[in-house]
């Protein structure tokens, strides 16, 4: 594993020096503390981020590689490495083109998206860049703010390959589309998203799951609103979710872990109250509620500017579901900290 | 006769004073552009601790247009797109574009002092605000107009602003913002005033947000531009995810 490290730095240490790549990024320290039914744990990740970039006028590379290093006895390796993103995107006169790995994203990016290829949310860092996958996308803009985008993510053979496409626009206010989304082998979804404001924002996503043959169906949405108080200030967000295939019974779905999973229950309602203090110090929540179960996850965090592009996050995460419900101690622990330090670069 | 004369010549001096409304107008006619181009340093002081932000800003009047790119190292590549009242922010590490509701346009931009509203926006005070003199006065050796603006239509982010304008170069050089209820919001200085295409515009802005302590944000302008040629796309969506 080190070797890879060592060689894919060296790689890029190479291609840096040949070519006019810029380099940036971040690196981040998150230590945690968990309490458990058998006491305390502790584990550390940290995270380097290496983005290469280079821009022109017609076309643009982009590359984020991250490598990690764990401690702990909960961590099941010491390193990994995670190419996110590497992609080239061409603009030309009919359109713009990306190929690569790369973020394939439909309908409104927040928590619960129910056109998102990975689902999959990290609570310690609920806005945690999705990671992309091999595909080609077209993209044709109609006008400034409309057009429409169609994609194919090729994987063993044509009737396993991925492939969708958007038609986007703006309308008074409102952000809208229709997708069409075929994720693999008889895996299909239509559905229509919207995102806008009425002195409140207001956010609905509807996708409409079948398969090939038109017997394993159901529906997914959300919807959410948001308004905000002083000038901005403090910032409260409130979204319910819905999956017609989520389980209705505790006994269901798998309590919350560690690993990243997505939701698997059927009704959630997501909670988000931003303070911002001034430029310098910000205090969050983020609140996941289980209405199957009534089980919640809560998570007040401090985030304090230190330097320019150096921050702390300190986090906290309890939990108040009992055993076998979702959030509960014996899969989450009693309650955890979370203490991370970033540096942008 | 003589006398006669006389007060002819004095007349345009003494009997045409410029009004408040003509004031206004020569202040738009230097503050409103058809189109923009500038780079900005922006820094963010509390309490002495400062941060900085570098971004290159696009504007066009016809459709209220504002397109701004980050490039200082911490936001590098973030880009913002606002058209009217709707704004879109683009993530270059997410790679994604997000639609930001208009109550948030209220916020302080990057969490400065400055709002989004007010660093996006080239709203002429003669068509937003009634206007009226209140006196003459003296800013650091620079005779000024006082007055008074108080808003005529709704959207407008203060309803009332007093500003201290330069009678020679009329530019609003210090101005006090206020909301419905009287209170004074934000207090901001303009100075550094250069010529642009025969306009008088300030290139060094401070704004003090009063509900802030020992809070300062200042804006410096550089590589300024008025009313040239600006394609169309470089305000839309696609230009976010270039």
């Amino acid at each position: 594993m080190r070797f890879i490290l060592s060689l894919s730095i060296l790689i890029f240490s190479i291609s840096l020096s040949f070519a006019t790549i810029e380099l940036s990024g971040g690196i981040r320290n998150d230590g945690i503390v968990l309490k458990t039914t058998n006491g305390y744990s502790f584990y550390d990740v940290l995270e380097n981020k290496l983005v290469f970039s280079r821009k022109t006028e017609e076309w643009r590379f982009y590359a984020d590689l991250r490598i990690y290093a764990y401690y702990g006895e909960m961590m099941p390796v010491d390193y990994s490495l995670n190419l996110l993103r590497a992609f080239i995107r061409y603009d030309s006169k009919i359109g713009v083109w990306t190929v690569g790995k790369t973020y394939v994203n439909f309908g409104n990016p927040g928590i619960f998206n129910p056109f998102e290829f990975f689902k999959n949310l990290n609570l310690n860092d609920l806005s945690y860049d999705k990671e992309g996958i091999l595909a080609f996308i077209y993209e044709y803009n109609l006008s400034d703010l409309s057009g429409f985008k169609l994609y194919t993510g090729p994987e063993g053979g044509i009737t396993n390959s991925a492939i969708g496409g958007s038609l986007y626009g703006n309308w008074q206010n409102f952000d809208g589309g229709i997708v069409y989304n075929r994720k693999g082998f008889s895996t299909n979804l239509v559905g229509v998203y919207i995102k806008g404001d009425i002195e409140i924002g207001i956010n609905i996503s509807y996708a409409y799951h079948f398969d090939d043959y038109f017997e394993n169906r159901f529906s997914e949405g959300c919807a959410g609103i948001d308004y905000s108080f002083f000038e901005g200030k403090l910032f409260t967000a409130l979204t319910y979710y819905y999956d017609e295939k989520g389980a209705e019974k505790t006994n269901d779905y798998k309590a919350y872990g560690f690993e990243d999973v997505y939701f698997t229950a059927k009704h959630y309602l997501y909670g988000n109250i931003l303070y911002t203090y001034d430029e310098f110090l910000s205090f969050q929540l983020n609140a996941f509620y289980n209405l199957i179960d009534f089980s919640s996850v809560i998570m007040p965090s401090v985030k304090y500017t230190l330097s320019d592009g150096l921050d702390l996050t300190l986090l906290f995460s309890f939990v108040t579901g009992k055993d076998g419900e979702e959030f509960s101690r014996d899969a989450l622990g009693e309650f955890g900290v979370l203490l991370r330090l970033e540096a942008k670069l | 006769m003589n006398r006669w004369i006389f007060s002819l010549l004095l007349l345009p001096a003494i009997a045409f004073p410029l009004t408040a409304d003509e004031i206004i107008k020569k202040v738009d006619k230097n503050q409103v552009f058809e189109t923009q181009k500038a780079s900005a340093t922006m820094i963010i002081d509390r309490d002495g601790k400062k941060l900085t932000k570098k971004m290159i800003m696009y504007g066009m009047k016809e459709g209220d247009k504002f397109f701004v790119e980050f490039t200082n190292p911490e936001d590098k590549g973030v880009k913002y797109l606002k058209i009217n009242k709707e704004l879109w922010i683009y993530f270059p590490d997410a790679d994604d574009i997000m639609k930001i509701s208009g109550h948030m346009l209220r916020q302080g931009m990057m969490g400065s002092d400055i709002s989004y509203e007010d660093m996006l926006s080239d709203d002429d005070y003669h068509s937003k605000y009634s206007s009226r003199l209140i006196g003459e006065t003296n800013v650091s050796g620079i005779a000024c107009y006082d007055i008074e603006l108080t808003a005529k239509v709704t959207d407008v982010t203060y309803y009332k602003e007093r500003l201290l304008i330069d009678k020679e170069k009329m530019v609003a050089i210090e101005l006090d913002l206020y909301a419905k209820s009287g209170r004074l919001l934000k207090k901001m200085t303009q100075t550094d005033i250069q010529i642009f295409n025969g306009r008088y515009y300030p290139t060094r802005l401070t704004i003090r947000d009063m509900k802030r302590e020992n809070s300062l944000t200042t804006v410096v302008l550089s590589d300024v531009e008025f009313d040239i040629p600006l394609s169309e796309s470089i305000f839309t969506r696609k230009n976010l995810k270039k």
